[in-house]
């Protein structure tokens, strides 16, 4: 997972792709800014087939977090 | 060559300027009109080729209108930008006098069909500063897309006259390209799920208007139309003539500002959102203010790279109450912000004219805000684009403005200050009401950030 969302934030910022980790925020070290978490986040929901939070959402400041809280959700969703 | 173009309709983006240039006697509406100057000797030879081979990479200042056999408005690219770029030395004027010239440039409207959309003048000012004044119209270039173009002209300049100092700029992505996407989404399933938010939203309930004066007109006009339940407000033979006056917030206080932002994650429109909308909570007695919000839709490298005009604007309603600490309802904002964000590629128009016809009786036609927000986090500086020269960045009216209020706030660049810029309609809002309005603005906005958990009634009362 970690790999396709790189593939997926590299639409979005303009960094080299190892710069980009597990505990990469996405704000403070990745550059995105709130319109770009939503759209992305909507890039998420049609990649994974799942329905993301906004609410939820505030509280994932990593990529690490990011694909926790994608993978409890796939984990609900079965 | 131009007629033989390839042609497509209008986004929804440009149907919104399209909208309100209908529905304005003043054309200059979608007029922007805009500086940079530098401190440095140019060599005007050099920005000249710089600006045109900017005009080569950027597809949206080769933008045209026509009308097609069906009468509608479509936009077409041309291949080249062939005229000369003119030359304005403003050595032997005062700045007042240049920057009345500019505001004369920036009240001239554009001929909308099958010509040129923008002009750029190189100028050289009284205070020695060199540079651009650019004019474009809204509907193919909005406040981002200028700023990456000025940035294009300076990176390829540099790098013209110091090589080995300035790499030559990265390309830029094609504006047809996120034009089909733009288009594509009409019909589409997410246009579809989009409508059916905005269209909920909109329909939950009628909203309120507030006044930066307060409640007085609100009440004589509900006396007067003898219909107390009235919440949309009317002016008659308004007119629209509007001007712009800039309030300065110093770099330690901004910085306060950020820090608060970056400490506890919230974006700094959001916050810039909850001290408006507390102004008008203050002096209207009421909880539930509409505050319209410019979403800029630039999330993606291709899409911030792109040119063009892609701002959506929509009305933003907050009902927040006085028991809600500063904190929740900074979070409470977020959330719903977020929301909206998800569904900002929705027809701003077709938003409009729902709520217009849903309310129709109730509102009879009349408006809910009191005024647009607009916060513009990018500058010269972040594009990278000036190279530590001291520059210096300017706005000037065209002269009208469709709404009584329109704040934009942007980053300073020497100190990172913040800068808000109010372009107001001159018969209904005053620079003493501005005064007024900024000072209970930051009071608002300083007390909530010092003390995050203090309830937004306790800080109504103590400003």
């Amino acid at each position: 997972m970690f790999e396709k969302l790189k593939e997926i934030m590299l639409q979005y910022i303009d960094v080299e792709e190892s710069e980009i980790t597990e505990d990469s925020r996405f704000v403070e070290d990745l550059g995105f800014d709130s319109f770009s978490v939503m759209t992305f986040v909507g890039d998420l929901e049609d990649e994974y087939d799942i329905e993301i939070d906004e609410r939820a959402i505030a509280e994932v400041r990593t990529v690490g977090d990011m694909i926790k809280y994608i993978e409890k959700l796939q984990k609900e969703s079965k | 060559m131009a007629t033989r173009a390839k042609t497509y309709p209008l986004t929804a983006a440009q149907k919104l300027h399209f909208f309100s240039l209908e529905h304005c006697p003043r054309k200059s509406l979608s007029n922007i009109g805009t500086s940079v100057t530098l401190d440095h000797d140019v060599d005007w030879n050099a920005l000249k080729a710089a600006i045109y081979k900017a005009y080569d990479r950027c597809e949206s200042m080769r933008l045209r209108f026509k009308k097609n056999s069906k009468g509608e408005t479509v936009q077409y690219i041309v291949p080249k930008e062939t005229r000369d770029i003119e030359f304005r030395n403003f050595e032997n004027n005062t700045m007042e006098e240049a920057k009345q010239v500019m505001i004369e440039w920036t009240s001239t409207p554009f001929e909308l069909y099958e010509s040129p959309l923008n002009r750029v003048v190189m100028i050289s000012m009284p205070d020695g500063y060199k540079g651009l004044y650019l004019l474009v119209h809204h509907m193919t270039m909005d406040a981002q897309s200028l700023i990456i173009f000025f940035a294009d002209v300076l990176q390829i300049y540099c790098n013209m006259k110091f090589p080995e100092a300035a790499e030559a700029p990265g390309p830029l992505s094609s504006y047809i390209e996120q034009l089909q996407k733009d288009l594509k989404y009409e019909g589409s399933k997410a246009q579809e799920r989009d409508k059916k938010y905005i269209y909920n939203l909109l329909e939950s309930s009628e909203p309120s208007y507030a006044d930066i004066d307060g409640a007085r007109e609100m009440k004589e006009l509900r006396k007067k139309t003898n219909n107390p339940k009235l919440q949309a407000m009317h002016r008659e033979n308004r007119t629209i003539e509007a001007t712009i006056d800039k309030f300065h917030l110093e770099g330690e206080p901004s910085a306060r500002l950020m820090n608060f932002c970056e400490n506890y994650r919230i974006p700094m429109v959001c916050l810039l959102l909850l001290g408006l909308r507390t102004y008008f909570q203050k002096f209207n007695y009421i909880d539930d203010i509409s505050i319209n919000t410019a979403i800029a839709r630039r999330a993606t490298l291709a899409e911030k790279n792109s040119g063009g005009t892609r701002i959506h604007c929509f009305s933003f309603r907050t009902i927040i109450p006085r028991d809600m600490t500063f904190l929740e309802a900074l979070h409470e904002i977020q959330y719903q912000q977020n929301q909206l964000f998800r569904h900002a590629n929705f027809d701003p128009v077709d938003a409009m004219r729902h709520r217009a016809e849903y309310y129709a009786e109730k509102s009879m036609g009349g408006t809910y805000e009191p005024m647009a927000l607009t916060y513009q986090p990018l500058t010269l500086k972040a594009a990278k684009a000036t190279y530590d020269v001291p520059y210096k960045t300017d706005w000037y009216t065209n002269g009208v403005a469709a709404q009584e209020l329109y704040l934009t706030v942007m980053h300073r660049v020497d100190d990172n200050g913040l800068d808000f810029n109010f372009e107001y309609q001159k018969a209904h809002v005053t620079y003493e009401k501005l005064e007024k309005f900024y000072y209970y603005l930051c009071k608002i906005l300083f007390l909530g950030v010092q003390n995050p958990d203090k309830m937004i009634g306790e800080i109504i009362e103590e400003v």
